[in-house]
């Protein structure tokens, strides 16, 4: 999409990896049907980084998982489109998704603590996902688990397998778990909040591996985050994610220096010291109320309750999707009735 | 792997408890019971025999000194004269406890089996029919009494279905193996006597099964809640969204874990199934401890009781010791925590 | 939601805890009128007629000395509750005085009750209690006694560590500042807040504490013969068991009815009192 796609060359570069179309996916706990995701679309390029941010329980995660068939609970369902390198993978079976998930997608989580298995090595959990997609033996497995952790900046690697997480800080653990994760070069990286258990210099550091990721590798990457300062650090391009909608989408440069919804708007005046350009300092940093149970229905924005430029329609009709140029979406009231003549739903 | 510092800890732990224990078998035996000189005597003993069994007995001596002289004796193997055989306690118990020992190892091990199985079974199929079978079965495990449970059994597997023996531990005829360990079905093994070990295993079935039963409830119940909880872990999503196979993230990755607790639980497993036996062996004619206090209980035989509760918390105290150490050698995290 | 509201919620879709409550009541209820329902005398002999099949004029048949033994399994009803009940009461009662003291007072104290109740632990529970009721001598009380004694640590540690947790409270710590006395703290503020987990520790034992009663029963300690204890029954009922099939199974099934019963109860009130605590 930017200067990333120079990197990979031919026909195959211009197809994205992952192309997520009007994703729609309803939850079913106990007798309630609960919708936590409407209308997602979502494009991730090779070598490119895409932010997911938003509060929590605004989705992001959701969406994270509904790429990897992962999502919690009993039976659900899920209407849209999610094409992965020209597969769909909504009409996966569990066996062929798992065939997806840690070879073709990978995921980092928030919580470096409580992912890995506590009783069993890193070694055994590193060795255990190559074994199990690549094929490979034991030696073979072993060396390939070396490579993965001095791909990580893991000084003693040897020493490394034979830890248990318990032994390892919050920063090292988060490592080897970023080394699981590509251990079988993954197309798709998913970083679900890997740094928000971590002190700031360690966020660094972490943050650094997620580029590499993609700037050697080529992979893409969804880094979810509800913090827009990482988020402006490494990405490409961002989604702006409200109550299981995304609400504003477009490269990092747009998004974050030209603001467009209100939501946006708040989060970037949210961040001390952060004033976007043509955007007023609001008085409040905070945004006032909260996310929505997804349980409830409205008929308009689902923001509108805690919009400060709230208006007549707002509340009564569903904002349309403006899209305004290159992957430049705003899903705003606002936004649809002052550039009336730009609007062009292509 | 252990630390000597954990090591000294435990001894320390283990000499302490037996010195409990010792105290309050002492206490039962010395200092409850309104006189152990009449109890020895019986009713009818005139008052001069009285008195001499009670300086016999060294009732008149000061209760330390009582103690001093009763855990010596202990600690030479010395448990006082059985009342009803006047033979020494400690060599009765000698000859029964294998036989406890073969009952009690065999139900430990059927009801650690089949408990772990049903327990993940039932976890892993939450809210669908083998959960609900685990859940009766282990309903009526903990509420069934074990002395009916025995004797439902004999009704239908020995009266109305006769496939097993009703009592013993070997077929009428049959001389015992050789005694190495005094559990026959190991003994007829190294003795490479197959028709003395399937006799053994023949008489054996009915009385474990009934004894492991309710360990089995009790450990499938264990297992599936410890499983449940693991199977929502992070690292179990971590797992799957690694791509390990459904099948090897439930037997490997999140069994190990389930299991930890439940080893804490099979130690006290232990306690119950050698309670557990002294009904047992009762209602099946099991030769071993628990037929032989029942015994003494009828004949208020004082010692023999004292020196069976002796012997079995002391066996209890050491499995627990074990245990403890099994659970730290397979817990990482906890085996980092002595260091 | 109120406590009556949750109960009522829970016996509204929790089928097996409604179950059980209704075993528990027709066990009370039976154990109260055994002498209104009970066709005859529990201890009238009629050799003539022993060992009798199960008949319409004996519904559970007739054991060796001709008693009935529907009769005999009511008036069980009542020994076999009555005992659970007050084991559960005295081992609950001098659990919840030593717990609160040890917890409360620290130091020494505390460190040689939890060294006793220890000490009581390290023995498997039958068979300690199967040594005390032989030093107490035999019977019912004794059997009774010795069983609440074993019991009094698993409520000790119970109560000293919600003590324990308790101490550190705002309002615990604020009324020791005002010099109240321990007694009325532990009265007034710490007994009232744990008395959740205690309510459903003393469910859950109950059919424990009925099974072991009966069991030390059969093995000849507790209730002796002719008594009409369930546990004694059975054991006089080995010598004929095999033959007469009625004679054991009756009294067996209904201590397996009745601990079914309360173990379905204690589930259910510990999903009401503790709604935190996971429904098994």
């Amino acid at each position: 999409m930017t200067s990333t796609d120079s990197k990979t060359t031919g026909a195959a570069a211009a197809a994205p990896i992952l192309q997520i179309k009007d994703l729609n996916v309803t939850l079913r706990k106990e007798q309630e049907l609960i919708p936590i995701l409407h209308h997602v679309n979502l494009t991730v390029h090779a070598g490119e980084i895409v932010g997911l941010v938003g509060e929590s329980g605004s989705g992001k995660s959701m969406t994270a998982s509904a790429v990897t068939q992962l999502l919690p609970g009993g039976s659900k369902s899920l209407q849209g489109s999610i094409n992965f390198c020209g597969e769909e993978l909504t009409t996966k079976s569990e066996k062929e998704m798992a065939h997806y998930r840690g070879k073709e997608i990978a995921m980092i989580f928030q919580e470096p603590m409580t992912c890995l298995n506590p009783v069993f090595t890193v070694g055994q959990q590193l060795e255990d996902v190559i074994c199990t997609h690549q094929h490979l033996q034991g030696g073979e497995a072993h060396a390939r688990a070396i490579a993965m952790l001095e791909n990580v900046h893991i000084k003693e690697p040897e020493k490394m397998l034979k830890a248990y997480p318990y032994e390892l800080s919050g920063g090292m653990r988060q490592r080897a778990m970023i080394a699981i994760a590509l251990s079988c070069s993954p197309k798709l990286l998913i970083a679900d909040e890997p740094t928000t258990a971590l002190d700031v210099t360690i966020q660094a550091q972490i943050l650094g591996l997620v580029k590499e990721a993609a700037d050697k590798a080529g992979a893409g990457v969804i880094f979810i985050s509800h913090d827009l300062g990482v988020i402006a650090q490494v990405c490409d391009s961002i989604a702006v994610m409200y109550s299981g909608e995304i609400v504003e989408a477009g490269t990092a440069v747009e998004v974050l220096t030209t603001p467009r919804h209100p939501y946006t708007k708040a989060l970037l005046a949210a961040i001390p010291g952060f004033t976007p350009k043509g955007a007023e300092r609001l008085e409040l940093c905070a945004i006032p109320g909260m996310v929505p149970d997804p349980r409830e229905h409205m008929d308009g924005c689902r923001f509108a309750p805690r919009c400060s430029v709230c208006g007549e329609n707002c509340t009564a009709k569903h904002p349309p999707l403006h899209v305004a140029g290159d992957g430049r979406s705003v899903c705003c009231w606002k936004e649809a009735e002052a550039g009336d003549t730009a609007i062009t739903a292509s | 792997m252990f630390s000597f510092h954990y090591i000294r800890n435990q001894i320390i732990h283990l000499l302490l408890v037996l010195i409990g224990v010792s105290i309050i078998t002492f206490a039962l035996s010395h200092v409850i019971p309104g006189d152990p000189a009449r109890m020895m005597v019986g009713d009818k003993a005139s008052a001069a025999t009285l008195a001499r069994a009670r300086v016999e007995l060294g009732l008149d001596r000061p209760l330390t000194e009582q103690y001093y002289k009763y855990v010596t004796g202990l600690m030479h193997g010395d448990m006082g004269i059985s009342i009803r055989s006047q033979q020494p306690v400690s060599s009765e118990l000698k000859k029964f406890f294998p036989a406890t020992l073969e009952l009690t190892l065999s139900a430990m091990i059927l009801a650690v089996i089949f408990g772990i199985i049903l327990g993940v079974v039932a976890a892993v199929h939450r809210n669908k029919w083998p959960d609900h079978l685990c859940r009766i079965v282990s309903l009526i495990g903990v509420s069934t009494p074990l002395f009916w449970s025995g004797v439902v059994a004999l009704i239908i597997f020995y009266k109305w279905i006769p496939i097993f023996p009703a009592s013993g531990r070997l077929d009428t005829f049959m001389t015992p193996p050789p005694q190495v360990t005094g559990m026959y079905i190991l003994d007829g093994l190294f003795a490479g006597q197959m028709d003395v070990v399937l006799s053994a295993i023949h008489h054996l079935i009915l009385p474990a099964v009934c004894l492991a039963y309710v360990q089995l409830a009790i450990i499938a119940r264990q297992v599936r809640s410890s499983m449940i909880d693991v199977l929502e872990e992070d690292y179990i999503r971590t797992a799957r969204s690694c791509g390990i196979p459904t099948r090897r993230i439930l037997y490997h990755y999140a069994l190990k874990n389930a299991l930890l607790p439940t080893v804490t639980i099979a130690g006290l497993t232990l306690a119950d199934l050698l309670s557990g036996a002294i009904i047992t062996e009762t209602i099946f004619a099991w030769p071993g401890m628990g037929k032989y206090v029942v015994e003494a209980i009828t004949f208020l035989d004082f010692p023999a009781i004292m020196g069976f509760t002796m012997i079995v918390s002391c066996v209890y105290v050491f499995i627990n010791f074990i245990v403890d150490m099994l659970y730290r050698f397979l817990d990482p995290q906890i085996r980092e925590v002595d260091k | 939601m109120t406590f009556t509201e949750r109960a009522l919620k829970i016996l509204k879709y929790n089928r097996l805890t409604a179950i059980g409550a209704g075993i528990v009541l027709l066990v009370i209820l039976v154990g109260v009128f055994a002498p209104v329902i009970a066709p005859y005398d529990p201890n009238v002999i009629d050799v003539p007629h022993r060992l009798g099949a199960p008949a319409l004029k004996h519904l559970f048949g007739t054991d060796e000395m001709g008693r009935d033994i529907f009769t005999r399994v009511l008036y069980g009803c009542r020994i076999s509750v009555s005992v659970g009940i007050a084991i559960v009461c005295v081992s609950a009662f001098f659990g919840i005085l030593f717990g609160s003291i040890s917890g409360y007072a620290g130091g020494k104290v505390d460190n040689v009750i939890m060294s006793i109740s220890d000490m009581v632990l390290s023995f498997p529970s039958m068979v300690l209690a199967l040594a005390l009721t032989a030093s107490l001598g035999l019977g019912l009380f004794n059997t009774m006694l010795a069983v609440s004694i074993v019991k009094i640590p698993v409520y000790v540690r119970l109560v000293r560590g919600q003590v324990l947790s308790l101490k550190q409270r705002q309002y615990v710590k604020a009324a020791r500042t005002f010099g109240a006395p321990p007694f009325w703290i532990i009265w007034k503020h710490i007994i009232p807040n744990s008395l959740t987990p205690i309510m459903v520790q003393m469910t859950l034992g109950l059919g424990d504490a009925i099974l072991m009663a009966a069991s030390m029963s059969f093995i000849g300690l507790g209730a002796q013969p002719p008594t009409p204890e369930w546990g004694a029954m059975v054991n006089s009922a080995r010598a004929y068991a095999i033959d007469q099939w009625w004679y054991a199974a009756f009294p067996g099934l209904s201590i397996l009815v009745t601990v079914v019963g309360f173990n379905l109860l204690g589930d259910g009130i510990r999903d009401i009192l503790d709604p935190k605590s996971k429904q098994g």
